[in-house]
């Protein structure tokens, strides 16, 4: 997969994609992010392109301009695509960062990143698609379809949102980057990896659901302190879907749910889902163990036990 | 089947169709994208074709379809054919979508004639939340996400219109979304860049190469129209281009006739074609509007609004009549000239008044026609007087005409 330099078009920043022989084609022939990237730092920007293009890419990743050596071969042994650029490889510090931000995808992870006290300086929503139905924050929000382009290959893949903001985040002087992404959003990507190639881009990756399963968002939302009806609306809507994650989320909160007539569908539709997707219960172990990796993988989330 | 909690015997339909291995789903009334939504969760295929319950696929459409995915894109839509309880067609071609055209201009794409890739729909899936407007609001989050779409250079669908449709129903709804749609993109872009946009958009011609199925086909697909028909088109209000229309398509005059059906003079002229219980003859000259790029319709005969009372009449078989109406009389001549020679009728000008807008004030019109009519009472002319016109016609063909003042063909 080839990728030509970026250029501003039509209020967007866009990389044109060329596959190769042997690439599977995206269904899309440019990335693009929304607005103007004003300037872009190489080591984010070959990390953006890579975690975006990977499912795509079979043999080798051509970017614009590779950060450095040692991330492309960092790249290429974590995500399985070798990257190479097509200027020469130059580090390049981009501009003081100060800032942390929570990356967020609706009100549910706002929510958890106030409930937990996360002391990052900026939120900022990621979304696939402007112009249609707001999540209802006002965060500072990016528009990218990197997102949509990873979910044709796995439907619950969150990774190219990831990549959205670990591209924006020298514009932004962002510092650090947290993200609510759980087990099955990271795409099999290792997390301790991922936050290692964003190191050597310059970012600091917070992922502290990781370890978690998503299908048990609803319970863990719960024990955050978040109401029931809110956790479920949330990912209702999160996940409205993915029959399987939401018959799991229904069979977690359905007893706690103080629930008004506005959200009567949902449940109905929640509730035929658990009669399609039966419970597969996790055994105590691996919740323990669930338990014990979520609170250690997410340090500011004291308020989590109250 | 997701019944969105309906009242009617759908239940049972689908047990007819046991064999087909149908999934059955009804939670009561969950509004149609919720229901929509439910439909695409569950959907194992890479493909969902869109088709309302009240509309009919054409033969070609899956085939159609299929051919555009084997591009690449994620998005093959096609053109539609709306049609009523009279059976009536109005054909609506579509456009090749961009974001500035369903944004601006639209008439580009209708829900009912896409087929999207599975994953599209659900990584954008239906809102819930408003009354109408769900289909608009997907197809501009799907087009501006840059999701790649392809136009199938045909008439894929047959759209049911009637009252009690969605479309109808949720008219308000529909505007409503897409007024703030455009409204909350208007509001990143200022007037010019606006203006300009639209501009460019309105350029985008309609697919001129769109297969028109034939009329025996869709009249298969409906059942057949119990009275005689018509097709009707639209064309800019000019005698002159008329003319020229007569003059390129050499129609078997036997079979045809024609009627400026427009009860304004600022408005199109529709050109009407009956009777014929052969539908090769409509389609002929079907295809003679498509090659002179002006959409067709299909009504069947006294059914459609805008063609006049005139037409109304029950003409026996034989009986021909070929009437124009132009406030212009050597354009009305001149149409003559080419006509006359297709048939040696005897021809009448006849002469009223009516309002042409933008032109101001009432002035005459000019009628030209070829068959029995009424004579109307003679009302008073400024200007022109009979003789005056008389002697025009005279000195104009080679032909007696006679001039019938105040008269309207009946």
């Amino acid at each position: 997969m080839i990728v030509s330099p970026a250029v501003y078009e039509d209020g967007r920043t866009i990389w044109r994609l060329e596959p190769e022989p042997g690439d599977i084609k995206p269904s899309r022939s440019t990335l693009w992010i929304e607005g103007f990237v004003r300037s872009k730092s190489p080591g984010t920007e070959t990390l953006w392109l890579a975690l975006a293009l990977q499912p795509f890419a079979r043999r080798r990743l051509i970017v614009p301009t590779i950060g450095s050596v040692r991330l492309g071969e960092a790249i290429g042994a974590i995500l399985g695509v070798m990257v190479a650029g097509r200027g020469e490889a130059r580090e390049e510090e981009f501009s003081q960062r100060e800032f942390s931000a929570v990356l967020t995808r609706d009100p549910l992870d706002l929510f958890i990143s106030q409930l937990a006290r996360s002391p990052a300086g900026h939120t900022i929503e990621i979304v696939a698609s402007p112009g249609g139905a707001s999540a209802g924050t006002t965060a500072l929000r990016i528009a990218s379809n990197a997102g949509a382009l990873r979910r044709e290959v796995r439907p619950l893949d969150r990774l190219g949102e990831l990549a959205s903001s670990i591209m924006l985040a020298p514009n932004l002087c962002l510092r650090s980057l947290d993200s609510f992404a759980c087990r099955e959003e990271m795409a099999d990507v290792d997390p301790a990896s991922l936050s290692r190639l964003c190191e050597m881009a310059g970012v600091r990756l917070g992922l502290p659901f990781a370890g978690t399963n998503v299908r048990n968002m609803g319970r863990h939302a719960v024990s955050l302190g978040i109401p029931p009806i809110v956790a479920f609306r949330n990912l209702w809507n999160r996940f409205r879907t993915a029959p399987e994650v939401i018959a799991e989320v229904y069979r977690q909160l359905a007893p706690s749910l103080d629930a008004s007539e506005a959200d009567t569908s949902a449940l109905r539709i929640s509730e035929y889902f658990a009669s399609l997707f039966p419970s597969n219960p996790p055994t105590e172990a691996v919740l323990d163990a669930f338990d014990a990796d979520f609170f250690i993988a997410f340090p500011f989330s004291h308020a989590a036990r109250v | 089947m997701v019944d969105d909690g309906s009242s009617d015997p759908t239940r049972e339909v689908v047990r007819q169709f046991e064999s087909l291995n149908v999934t059955y789903v009804n939670v009561g009334k969950i509004g149609l994208g919720n229901a929509r939504n439910i439909a695409t969760a569950l959907c194992t295929t890479k493909f969902i074709c869109i088709l309302d319950d009240d509309d009919i696929m054409l033969p070609n459409r899956l085939r159609d379809h299929m051919v555009s995915f084997e591009q690449g894109v994620q998005l093959s839509h096609g053109g539609w054919i709306n049609f009523n309880a009279r059976l009536e067609l109005d054909y609506w071609p579509g456009k090749p979508v961009t974001e500035d055209l369903i944004v601006y201009v639209g008439a580009a794409i209708t829900h009912g004639a896409c087929c999207y890739e599975t994953s599209v729909l659900r990584e954008f899936p239906y809102r819930s939340d408003t009354q109408g407007g769900t289909d608009y609001d997907l197809a501009v989050r799907v087009i501006r996400s840059g999701i790649r779409c392809r136009h199938t250079s045909s008439y894929v669908l047959l759209r049911r219109r009637h009252d009690t449709s969605v479309s109808a129903l949720a008219a308000a709804g529909q505007a409503n979304v897409r007024n703030a749609i455009v409204g909350a993109l208007d509001l990143t872009r200022v007037n010019d860049q606006v203006e300009k946009r639209t501009a460019i958009a309105r350029d985008v011609g309609e697919v001129v190469h769109v297969n028109t199925p034939p009329l025996d086909l869709v009249y298969q697909e409906l059942g057949r129209p119990t009275g005689a028909m018509r097709v009707v088109g639209s064309v800019p209000r000019s005698a002159g281009r008329l003319v020229a229309l007569f003059d390129a398509m050499k129609p078997d005059w036997h079979n045809i006739e024609i009627v400026d059906g427009a009860t304004i003079l600022s408005s199109t002229i529709c050109l009407s074609c009956r009777p014929t219980a052969d539908l090769r003859n409509l389609s002929a000259f079907e295809a003679m509007l498509g090659r002179h790029s002006i959409k067709p319709a299909v009504v069947v005969a006294g059914s459609a609004a805008a063609v006049t009372d005139s037409m109304e009449s029950g003409l026996s078989s034989d009986a021909f009549r070929i009437a124009m109406r132009s406030t212009n009389l050597r354009e009305l001549l001149l149409a003559y000239r080419i006509i006359r020679h297709q048939r040696d009728w005897e021809w009448y000008i006849a002469v009223g008044t009516d309002t042409a807008r933008g032109v101001g004030g009432t002035q005459p019109v000019y009628w030209l026609v070829t068959a029995p009519f009424t004579r109307a009472e003679a009302s008073a002319m400024e200007g022109i007087g009979p003789e005056d016109i008389c002697s025009f016609v005279h000195r104009q063909t080679d032909l007696p005409a006679v001039v019938i003042q105040g008269a309207t063909p009946r």
